[in-house]
């Protein structure tokens, strides 16, 4: 593993500004927005999966879509490969596109019922296809540009120096008066060192036979039939659809595949299926996956890392086994706790967290789980907990303020058989 | 009459899709104990929404239609009843809660409409009031073909040995049976209590799409309460929620079993759903009931073949342990499907009789006492299969 992250994000954010009315417009009322990732630092490494667990309106789908510049982030840093991305626009975005593919959420809703299999696999070819042809035309002219523009800053600098220090020059002596003069001369001639312009091959317009065989040998990959290309996605059920979003996703060699809950519609045996097959990927041909689920049980399996979110802000970050083992922050211990277990001795036992996400509109100030957590101090409501490492959990870092004093509280305490509350209803 | 809340037997469903015909659900036979909650698993496509649906008569027919069986409740064949008196049983006596929250919700009425319909329902029927003097009581009204309908009285036809119906208007009938507004609404909160909505008062004013789907799925679970069934059946009612609001409705449901006296048939694909909250499991595959139980001894001790594969699915490791096991092939085309038992192609047991011989019926395994049957004919070597 190289020591230069695949993707790193810093502080990245993400706010989606509500509409005011007319009457909030007029008197003057700030804006208010949803932030949905507020304030994330998250890295990927070549070849590794980091799983993103958190619930629904955590924003961890955002967060994916934002590294796959499918959302433009409001504020923060993100580089892939060291390249900052959020520079990238236009159709050099759409060319460095086929480094990050997508795995959609929604299987039936991600695939275009009237395109057979081929023209939705092959369609990141062909897409490809054409921004490689932009690029072998364009690039050369971009370094022109930027090469001509580099120039005409470079001469008005010499210029504007060799004006500036007129005063100082009268004062020397003529034959060194003249030997400056020349050497700003022979400066303005010689210029900036001529670029090196690569000479990119036109690649040929792609054809439909070479789509089909691409098509044809991606499919075994991800497991399905090669005798599928002229199918349509309806006759195909959950699990083969969510094959055909991989495959589409792998088709162009990603460096990095995000996939936003790709099991989640699929059940157990269909979903111990395709998990096994993402693991054969990643061990075969070392891609990295960024898999967004709430699925513990999927991210153990495949993942590396695990993140784990909390409307909009990374609470907990680890090793699989050390978070999923021994998580520190009360919201990760939370979550493990409910994941209901195929053990039967475990039954009739109820869960202590209650309530529901609150509300994401401008968020107070201080730790977003101190309105739902049983540790829960004054200090929590107004500071945030920055993500820090503590003592006795190495490689994890944690943001809780309690986290050393609640480091030993397992899990399953957070589940009691102790019957509810008596409830005020009296309609039985 | 046992004391069950539904007993089905032997049922068969068909569905006739063009020129074919399959069967979805065949020869399934089950009970549900009156304030037991029983789990249904099985693979998608097995059939077990088919057979949940198929209980309060959901099913379009056609395409769908009952090949055989009896679904017997209250004393009633469901399955002899005529379409038009479904109504009548489906409130009171047999309630669903589907998967889909937000599509079952009505995004036009805010919630308070929503719940107090169920509510209003149920009252006209307790009261028996409504624009048609009856003549029959029964478990059941299917009365409202019996009796003189309410189009006589507006044709000003006399209706020989029975009372000149009554119209009122809909109002009139609120009144005697004490819907107006302010009334439903104190009912209306007392369920949205019940369900442990916080603040309802605000929440009564909302729509749907307002709601998260944690809250959505309570409201769905408040109106099928508030009709107060004898039988709730719950189609997948987690599997679109994520975990910790699932752990939230699943803690309800099961405080709720206790509290309001009620059975559920629980249809779900997750095993971890079922082992938390059923009492007794029944294991489905290919439209076939291959094992049931008590769900303990399911869990501990599987004694149908299917059954120990699809609890290894599960996957409760790390990448390095090893791969998922997994269970080999596909779900049968259940247009053709495979002669003998129908697991036999995939099932890691599988001997010669098995390609030939169907299934046998679902049998006692573990001497009389028990209630744990299987429907294989090794059951009592499926404990030592690797």
């Amino acid at each position: 593993m190289s020591a230069v992250p695949l993707v790193e994000a810093v502080d990245l954010e993400k706010l989606f500004p509500l509409t005011r009315s007319a009457t909030e417009v007029f008197s003057g009322k700030a804006r208010r927005s949803i932030h949905a990732v507020d304030g994330v630092t998250i890295s990927v490494m070549p070849g590794e999966t980091v799983g993103l667990i958190g619930e629904s309106g955590s924003g961890k789908t955002t967060l994916g879509w934002v590294i796959a510049r499918l959302h433009d982030s409001t504020a923060g840093s993100l580089r892939f490969e060291g390249q900052d991305l959020l520079q990238l626009k236009g159709e050099n975005l759409r060319h460095w596109r086929h480094n990050v593919q997508v795995v959609f959420q929604d299987p039936v809703g991600s695939l275009d019922p009237r395109l057979k299999v081929w023209q939705i696999v092959g369609e990141p070819l062909r897409a490809q296809n054409q921004s490689d042809r932009w690029f072998a035309v364009n690039e050369p002219k971009r370094i022109r540009r930027e090469y001509r523009i580099a120039s005409r800053k470079e001469r008005k600098r010499l210029t504007r120096e060799f004006r500036a220090g007129a005063t100082e020059r009268s004062k020397l002596p003529p034959a060194e008066q003249k030997r400056l003069e020349d050497e700003y001369r022979a400066a303005l001639q010689r210029g900036l060192p001529a670029p090196v312009i690569p000479r990119i091959p036109m690649p040929p317009r792609i054809r439909r036979a070479t789509v089909r065989q691409k098509v044809q040998e991606t499919l075994p990959t991800v497991g399905l039939p090669v005798d599928c290309l002229d199918q349509y996605p309806h006759e195909f059920s959950g699990g083969g659809r969510q094959r055909l979003s991989l495959a589409r996703a792998l088709i162009v060699n990603p460096k990095l595949v995000v996939l936003d809950e790709p099991t989640s519609a699929l059940d157990v045996a269909v979903q111990a299926q395709i998990l096994n097959r993402l693991v054969e990927l990643q061990r075969d041909r070392g891609f990295a996956f960024l898999l967004i689920t709430h699925n513990v049980a999927a991210v153990r399996y495949v993942a590396d890392r695990v993140a784990v979110m909390y409307m909009g802000r990374v609470v907990e970050v680890g090793s699989v086994r050390g978070v999923l083992e021994r998580p520190i922050h009360p919201y990760t211990k939370a979550l493990l706790a409910a994941v209901p277990v195929a053990d039967a001795r475990r039954r009739r036992t109820r869960f202590r967290i209650g309530g529901d996400i609150p509300s994401l509109v401008d968020p107070p100030p201080g730790c977003r789980f101190a309105a739902r957590c049983p540790f829960v101090i004054d200090r929590c409501k107004v500071e945030y907990p920055a993500l820090r490492e503590i003592a006795g959990a190495p490689g994890q870092q944690v943001g809780c303020h309690r986290a050393e004093e609640v480091i030993d509280i397992a899990p399953a305490t957070l589940l009691t058989t102790e019957p509810a509350a008596p409830p005020a209803a009296a309609a039985a | 009459m046992t004391d069950a809340a539904v007993s089905i037997e032997g049922l068969s469903i068909d569905y006739v899709v063009g020129a074919g015909r399959f069967r979805a659900v065949s020869d399934v036979s089950l009970e549900v104990p009156r304030g037991h909650v029983v789990g249904i698993v099985g693979e998608t496509g097995c059939g077990k929404s088919t057979l949940a649906q198929a209980i309060p008569r959901l099913l379009p027919e056609p395409p769908a239609t009952i090949g055989g069986g009896r679904i017997v409740f209250e004393g009633v064949d469901l399955v002899k009843v005529p379409l038009w008196k479904m109504p009548r049983i489906r409130g009171t006596g047999i309630n669903m809660i589907f998967q889909e929250p937000l599509n079952s919700l009505n995004p036009a009425f805010r919630v308070f409409d929503q719940v107090a319909e169920a509510v209003h329902i149920r009252k006209v029927r307790e009261s028996g009031a409504g624009n048609v003097v009856r003549t029959e009581p029964g478990p059941f009204d299917y009365s409202r073909r019996a009796g003189p309908k309410a189009s006589d009285a507006w044709t000003g036809k006399i209706v020989p040995g029975g009372a000149v119906p009554e119209v009122v208007h809909r109002r009139e009938i609120e009144r005697r049976v004490g819907s107006r507004r302010d009334e439903l609404r104190k009912e209306v909160l007392d369920y949205l209590r019940l369900v442990r909505i916080n603040d309802p008062e605000t929440i009564l004013n909302l729509y749907p799409h307002e709601l998260s789907g944690g809250m959505r799925q309570r409201i769905m679970i408040a109106m099928a309460l508030s009709e107060k069934p004898s039988l709730l059946i719950a189609d997948e009612p987690t599997s679109a929620l994520d975990v910790t609001i699932q752990a939230q409705v699943l803690t309800l449901m099961k405080e709720l079993i206790e509290e309001v006296h009620t059975s559920i048939l629980f249809i779900s694909h997750d095993l971890g759903v079922i082992a938390e909250t059923a009492d007794e499991l029944g294991v489905m595959y290919a439209g076939r009931l291959v094992e049931f139980g008590p769900v303990a001894e399911i869990f501990e001790s599987p004694r149908h073949p299917y059954t120990k594969v699809l609890l290894r699915a599960a996957p409760t490791r790390y990448k390095t342990d090893g791969p998922l096991l997994s269970i080999p092939g596909n779900v049968p085309n259940l247009n053709r499907p495979p002669p003998g038992c129908r697991f036999h192609p995939r099932c890691p047991i599988a001997r010669p009789i098995c390609k030939v011989e169907p299934a046998p019926p679902l049998a006692v395994v573990d001497g009389a006492g028990s209630t744990h049957k299987s429907a294989c004919h090794f059951a009592a070597e499926v404990p030592q299969m690797a």
